[in-house]
């Protein structure tokens, strides 16, 4: 009853500010001169990123830089819940041992799998189709990392680290993604550019595709990166917590 | 047109509003994840009507799956009820 | 008056109506086992159904992008078909398995299976 009248009252407060607010606000006559010359330039003008999709050549080549440190923000937090769970050689040994059985009935793990398949699918092309349609490599990387949580409930972690998925592969693929990354801004240097050069140094389009330069391999290396890092963590989050309090030495 | 829009994003809003008052309040902290899922839903709709698709692909992935599977894995982690 | 069009316009009559049965049932219902066949049957009949007769509604008219709609419903029409019920029988299996459910069975193969 109390979480109602908190409810009411907050209601009654949003629409009585949004209907007050509606009578006063003044639509923009016309666009924001900076976003006229993003849309005028991205694919036809003068300096373009022979990209069609405004979003991704905003992201990743007018305002490169400001993506490449949120890039390294997102792999900070990765890497501090890595240390955080971090586990001697042992312990991830023991981590490990299991059995990788299905913990769900049948027509779960059936469907499961079909699902996890179009997630593949789904997820590559969101990131490989960055560069044409909205999205990009971090929205494709997360959706990435709904297939491993999938497999994670269904079956159970020890099926994914038994298939090969374990913690130091997923965190590898991170550091390849990382260091595509990297490679791929400090390229342009090489040919007396600067960080994070686009056009003219990387093809524009291949086999009459728009590839938008260096877009698409950002958003391939992005794609892995965010993917496996988010892996990483999922599996070491679903060690079970018996385990855990083993390690630690914790008695309840 | 813009009137059925702009109704709808409204509807969506207050749907979110709602759900994230009855998320913050919840003791049952299952049936708190529940309820930021349904928020999670209800802006990734007004994130589309809005015309930003990129938005929406990846918050659909990270609000309603990712974000909700960490939250459960901790809340089995520790305990199921909120204790005042 | 298109064969497509009449037999997707049946088809989203018959999704309604499967609606308005799974809400009956899902308020009416005994226990949650039989409430979540009326949520299923919600699923299933009230969106998976109507998404296909949308399909067909849409080849049958002449509107612009009339494939890109049909295809896009029929494919979130199948994923329908094959997640709600994965999600049904997950919901039932795990309140099996806590003993959430208060109920009288008179044969509970599960139980005697997991014994």
């Amino acid at each position: 009853m109390k979480r109602l009248t908190g409810l009411l009252t907050i209601l009654i407060i949003t629409l009585g500010v949004a209907i007050y607010l509606a009578q006063n606000i003044i639509p923009p006559e016309n666009l924001h001169p900076l976003g006229e010359y993003y849309l005028e330039n991205s694919y036809f003008g003068e300096h373009s990123a022979k990209s069609p999709e405004v979003v991704t050549s905003i992201l990743w080549d007018y305002r490169g830089v400001d993506t490449l440190f949120e890039t390294a923000v997102f792999f900070l937090a990765i890497i501090g819940s890595l240390t955080i769970f971090r586990l001697n050689r042992e312990q991830s040994e023991e981590a490990k041992q299991g059995e990788p059985k299905p913990q769900l009935p049948e027509p779960v793990v059936v469907v499961t799998k079909l699902t996890v398949a179009m997630i593949l699918a789904v997820s590559a092309s969101i990131a490989l189709h960055g560069q044409l349609t909205p999205g990009g490599g971090f929205q494709g990387g997360s959706a990435l990392a709904v297939a491993p949580l999938l497999v994670i409930a269904a079956y159970t972690k020890y099926a994914l680290e038994k298939n090969g998925l374990d913690k130091t592969r997923a965190i590898i693929i991170r550091s390849i993604g990382l260091l595509g990354i990297a490679l791929t801004a400090l390229t342009p240097l090489l040919v007396s550019g600067y960080i994070m050069q686009n056009q003219p140094i990387f093809p524009g389009e291949a086999l009459g595709v728009p590839l938008g330069g260096s877009l698409v391999l950002y958003n391939l290396f992005e794609y892995l990166a965010v993917g496996a890092g988010f892996t990483a963590v999922f599996l070491l989050l679903s060690i079970p917590e018996e385990k855990f309090k083993k390690f630690l030495g914790v008695r309840r | 047109m813009i009137e059925l829009h702009l109704t709808i994003l409204a509807i969506t809003a207050l749907i979110g509003l709602i759900a994230s008052y009855l998320a913050i309040t919840e003791k049952d902290l299952l049936k708190a994840v529940g309820y930021s899922a349904v928020q999670a839903i209800a802006y990734a709709i007004a994130f589309y009507l809005l015309m930003a698709p990129d938005i929406v692909l990846a918050y659909v992935a990270i609000a309603v799956g990712i974000y909700s599977a960490l939250l459960i894995f901790i809340i089995g982690k520790t305990e199921r009820y909120e204790v005042m | 008056m298109n064969i497509l069009f009449l037999l997707g316009a049946i088809l989203v009559t018959i999704g309604g109506i499967c609606d308005l049965f799974g809400a009956i049932g899902l308020l009416k219902f005994p226990n949650f086992y039989v409430r979540l066949h009326a949520a299923t049957i919600g699923t299933i009949g009230g969106a998976a159904i109507p998404l296909f007769g949308v399909a067909l509604l849409a080849l049958g008219t002449n509107i612009p992008h009339k494939h890109a709609i049909a295809g896009a419903s029929l494919i979130t029409g199948i994923i329908t078909l094959l997640a709600a019920p994965a999600g049904a029988t997950a919901l039932a299996y795990a309140a099996h398995k806590t003993n959430a459910v208060e109920w009288k069975p008179k044969i509970d193969h599960l139980k005697e299976a997991r014994k």
